[in-house]
């Protein structure tokens, strides 16, 4: 009789989990694929062609550039911002044992529950 | 320099509270502040003749929340689809969280944790177009159905009342289907931070107590792993709430509470309205977390 190791997963869990983790890059492989298709305006499967035209086309226009620009401006801004804020939050929370975070995470927790309408209010606050 | 440092040192509270000032205020005026104006907003009504708002107290447009009902409908479609999609995150979530921490080798789960963040990476737009080429009607997925033989089942699947529709691209499963696909993230990463602090010597002793693997994951892992499902649940069920961008790109035409927050205030232009609604996740939310925070859903975070 062969025994099993006491904690060795069995082949069921094993593929579940790598099923999982392949379902979370399906659509990052969609979208590489389309990026050569073909195809113009359907979502046709398989692609009838490949081709780097679409490469072509985006690296072509100025306003991709701007935007691209644009974003990672932004981007740097916003990661420098978020470091400082963010690391000071923790310090203090690491600092106050008392308190426990338990509130100060559901403040934080209710910030990502609404901020499409608050993103959408402070367009029309006057 | 150094007298400001053992001054600060002396005092811990104060330097605390030194360090704590920069974002509270941040907190205080781009979440509180915004949401206090929110709040202020809903309490005004629109008139309906001039299509102006009345600026006078009244509980007329939450009436209109909660008593109209294509606006029950909203309210009920979404919460529906939230409940769905987070009980069927923390299923999915399960297997990858329990193998990645418990079984996989270091670098294996090096390999997992670097994969299930990698898509958060990804453009959020982008993800959800990519799901709207694999589900449509001559999609990826139908194309794969059709080659083993299940497009068959597909169909029937689509003819189901509710959940079906003309293509999965246009049907409420096909929405299910691209929220949990979004929101699994945040459900995997506090599940397996919880998952990694159960012991396992407990484990051992529950196997050595001749409890199957299945036992001994019923009755001590899931148990100590409630709070990460807690947390991981408080991300994916207020995501799908305030979510507007999936049910207008991919999904069945009817209106979700975050669809209306922003037709109300944009095209709409009824200011109180959209406010009204968008305090109804907030409530929920709140209920929600309520409910989280007894299971120990902070404690994990």
């Amino acid at each position: 009789m062969r025994y099993r190791r006491w904690n060795e997963p069995s082949l069921g869990v094993r593929l579940a989990a790598y099923a999982v983790l392949a379902f979370m890059h399906l659509p990052v492989l969609v979208i590489v694929l389309y990026a050569f298709t073909t195809a113009d305006r359907t979502y046709e499967f398989p692609p009838p062609g490949l081709t780097l035209h679409w490469f072509e086309a985006a690296f072509a226009r100025a306003d991709i550039w701007a935007a691209m620009r644009l974003s990672l401006a932004v981007a740097a801004v916003a990661t420098v911002f978020a470091i400082i804020l963010g690391s000071l939050t923790v310090v203090t929370l690491l600092a106050l044992p008392r308190i426990k975070g338990g509130w100060i995470g559901l403040m934080y927790a209710l910030q990502i529950t609404d901020r499409d309408a608050r993103l959408h209010t402070a367009d029309h606050a006057d | 320099m150094r007298a400001l440092s053992t001054f600060l040192y002396r005092r811990p509270n104060l330097y605390i509270l030194l360090l704590l000032i920069p974002p509270l205020l941040w907190f205080g005026t781009v979440y509180l502040g915004s949401l206090f104006t929110l709040l202020a907003q809903s309490m005004y009504a629109i008139d309906e003749f001039t299509a102006k708002v009345v600026y006078e107290p009244t509980l007329a447009t939450y009436k209109q929340v909660v008593t109209q009902p294509a606006n029950v409908d909203i309210i009920v479609r979404t919460l529906s689809m939230a409940v769905a999609v987070t009980i069927a995150c923390g299923l999915i979530a399960l297997p990858i969280a329990n193998y990645m921490v418990r079984y996989a080798s270091p670098r294996a789960r090096a390999f997992f944790y670097v994969g299930v963040m990698l898509p958060m990476w990804m453009s959020y737009l982008v993800k959800v177009y990519a799901w709207r080429l694999i589900l449509a009607k001559q999609g990826i997925l139908s194309w794969l159905l059709d080659v083993v033989g299940l497009g068959a089942a597909l169909d029937a699947v689509l003819r189901i009342p509710g959940i079906g529709g003309p293509s999965l691209s246009a049907s409420y499963l096909g929405m299910f289907i691209v929220f949990v696909y979004m929101w699994l993230p945040f459900m995997i990463l506090p599940l397996a931070a919880a998952l990694e602090k159960v012991p396992e010597s407990l484990l051992q002793a529950s196997a050595d107590l001749g409890a199957r693997p299945v036992q001994t994951f019923r009755r001590v892992t899931l148990p100590l792993a409630l709070p990460g499902l807690a947390a991981g649940s408080v991300f994916t069920f207020s995501l799908t709430l305030g979510d507007y961008i999936i049910p207008s790109v991919v999904g069945a035409p009817g209106y979700f509470i975050g669809m209306m927050v922003y037709q109300q205030q944009g095209t709409a232009g009824n200011i109180p309205l959209a406010a009204a609604f968008s305090v109804v996740p907030i409530v929920l939310i709140m209920i929600y977390l309520a409910i989280a925070r007894r299971a120990g859903a902070f404690d994990a975070l």
